[in-house]
């Protein structure tokens, strides 16, 4: 609201310019303490064996710079001039630092089913808890009225970067499954839950593929970036989603195959240990 | 592969009833969330904390001097310009719409202030005309004020608000791009949020954040 | 959109497969010196229709026009432009609204007051390929 948000950026910036990092302490605080969270442990257990994989740090490390990417970049303030950026960054959120996070988790992290934690967790990675989430999220926030908001409005502006963000930890969570202590869910159901879990997004971005007129009145008459009109920024919108629903549906789909193989070898093999 | 403890599976319906359970957590702690930062639900994006509405001087459509400082009026306040064919008479007719919902009590406490940024074009005579069409009610005058150069870069700069002129080859017919939002002022002076142009169609909520603002 | 034969033929005679609707000329003060005219176009025919001008006796300038938009509303200096627009495509099927909120069609450099509502203010809209529509626009009030 005030002269230090005035972006400055031009009508065709280029990526350096829109990646260019801002400040806002309470968010570099949190991604900071991320990174101490698991680095100092990481380097702690280095020291003594090697059960910790130095690539799963650099995918976590990785996930913390997409993350500091997404939301404390320049392209942060170019929200109403492209859609597509927009979406964009929505989707780096949801469906490239939550990968990045969860693989970067090592294998030996316990977690007991009893536990505080245990539970809290047990809960909101039941399949079905996080697919509720993940859909109320992506169907109640791309209905114009919620989506205009995020737009236009300070408030929801901060919220709805933050549940795509934690919709895609619920839901790569789940499909990763990195704290078997509490995730007792069989390959052919994470199969079947990557696939429902995509569906949402992939019918959103059908909608934005073929619609023919700009859905949200925040961008109808929008000067938009690179000079794009903003049906065509909503129809790149529609493909940015797509194709980031992608990996979680392909992932689905061999999870699916992995499934009917084990069903099927179950039939002549003895049931092997766990 | 070490063996883990067994896990308990929750039955199909208890998932299915924590899945209802996290939905309604969900849009509950958003709606709960908007809530904390705004008691009041306002449609427009709000100063928090308030900001002081800068004071700025000019002369009003009748070419009286004029001076905005607090007033105790709740003031509607729009930078724009006479030329406009599109924005600038969406805006005014529809803040002159809000104004006629409210209360006769109401609308003796508000005003609506268009501040030009083409005070070249803008004299006393023209804005005149200009807030005298879209102005529709004689008991709440619609005030249409010309601020002179270089003042008038300075007053827009201390609102956030942007113009400059479209470039179309003549010095005598050109457009202007400006910032479209409407700022709300309260009575005691306290810049306390805007709404962008299009919101201003949605007639009830704008008149209900002016009716919060005024209380 | 089929060509005619002769040349000759009138202009008249190469309506394109268009339905309008919603069609009015804004009241403006009468000091104005811009106005807009807003409809919805839908093309009604099998083949892609470009609207290349607009043109009306109530407006020596008649131009096809966007509105652009800058930065976030709120936390950045957002500025509204107009920007002129050589044409709008409309493909079988399509629809295009034209309001005050995004695209118009800008009368500019009035010849006469707009300020009474009840006045009819001829458009004349032109299309690649010499179709031409004509169209009797009312007047009224921003609603």
């Amino acid at each position: 609201m005030t002269g230090d948000a005035v972006s400055g950026l031009g009508l065709a910036p280029s990526l350096g310019q829109l990646l260019a990092l801002r400040f806002d302490p309470l968010m570099w605080l949190l991604i900071l303490g991320l990174a101490a969270a698991y680095f100092a442990p990481f380097f702690r257990s280095r020291r003594t064996s090697t059960t910790w994989p130095v690539w799963r740090a650099v995918l976590f490390g990785l996930g913390l710079v997409c993350l500091l990417l997404a939301t404390q970049s320049r392209a942060v303030t170019v929200t109403q001039a492209s859609m597509a950026l927009y979406m964009g960054r929505l989707m780096v959120l949801a469906e490239l630092v939550p990968p990045l996070l969860v693989l970067g988790l090592p294998l030996h992290l316990k977690l007991s089913q009893s536990s505080w934690p245990g539970r809290a967790l047990g809960f909101i990675l039941d399949p079905w808890v996080a697919l509720a989430l993940w859909s109320a999220i992506i169907i109640f926030w791309n209905v114009p009225a919620g989506f205009n908001a995020s737009i236009v409005t300070n408030t929801a502006g901060a919220l709805l970067p933050a549940l795509y963000l934690i919709g895609g930890m619920l839901v790569w969570t789940v499909v990763l499954r990195p704290l078997p202590g509490i995730q007792g869910r069989s390959m052919g159901n994470r199969g079947w839950f990557g696939l429902l879990s995509s569906l949402p997004m992939m019918a959103v971005a059908a909608v934005w593929l073929y619609s023919p007129s700009v859905l949200y009145s925040p961008y109808v008459g929008a000067l938009c970036l690179w000079n794009l009109t903003p049906l065509q920024n909503q129809a790149i919108s529609g493909w940015i989603m797509a194709l980031a629903g992608l990996p979680t549906m392909s992932l689905a789909f061999v999870q699916l195959f992995a499934w009917l193989i084990e069903l099927a070898d179950s039939g002549t093999q003895p049931p092997s240990a766990t | 592969m070490q063996d883990s403890p067994p896990i308990t599976v929750r039955p199909w319906y208890v998932s299915l009833i924590f899945a209802l359970i996290a939905v309604a957590a969900l849009l509950g702690g958003v709606w709960l969330y908007a809530r904390i930062q705004n008691p009041f639900p306002y449609y427009g994006t709000t100063y928090t904390p308030p900001q002081t509405a800068p004071a700025f001087s000019g002369s009003d459509q009748d070419s009286r001097a004029y001076t905005f400082a607090p007033q105790g009026k709740t003031t509607a306040l729009f930078f724009g310009f006479t030329h406009c064919p599109t924005i600038c008479p969406l805006t005014l007719t529809y803040l002159d719409k809000v104004r006629g919902r409210l209360s006769p009590a109401q609308q003796k406490d508000f005003q609506i202030v268009f501040v030009s940024i083409d005070p070249e074009r803008d004299s006393p005579a023209q804005l005149k005309s200009y807030v005298g069409f879209f102005g529709t009610s004689p008991a709440s005058k619609m005030l249409g004020v010309n601020v002179p150069e270089p003042q008038l870069a300075a007053v827009a700069r201390s609102y956030g608000a942007g113009y400059s002129r479209a470039d179309t080859g003549s010095k005598t017919e050109y457009q202007m791009n400006h910032t479209t939002a409407t700022y709300l002022i309260d009575r005691r002076g306290q810049l306390r949020l805007l709404w962008d142009y299009t919101q201003l169609s949605n007639l009830e909520r704008v008149q209900a954040d002016i009716q919060e603002v005024m209380r | 959109m089929k060509m005619p034969a002769a040349s000759a033929r009138m202009a008249t005679q190469l309506a394109p497969s268009v339905q309008v609707s919603g069609l009015y000329v804004a009241a403006v003060p009468s000091v104005a010196t811009e106005s807009a005219a807003y409809l919805t176009l839908k093309n009604t025919g099998k083949t892609a229709l470009i609207l290349t001008g607009v043109s009306s006796p109530a407006a020596r300038v008649g131009m096809l026009m966007t509105m652009k938009r800058m930065g976030a509303p709120g936390n950045a200096l957002d500025m509204t432009a107009m920007k002129m627009v050589t044409d709008f495509a409309l493909r079988p099927g399509q629809s295009l609204t034209f309001a005050p909120s995004g695209a118009h069609l800008m009368l500019s450099r009035l010849t006469g007051p707009l300020s009474v509502v009840g006045q009819t203010v001829p458009i004349t809209l032109n299309f690649r390929g010499g179709a031409v529509l004509r169209l009797a626009a009312p007047v009224r009030r921003l609603q």
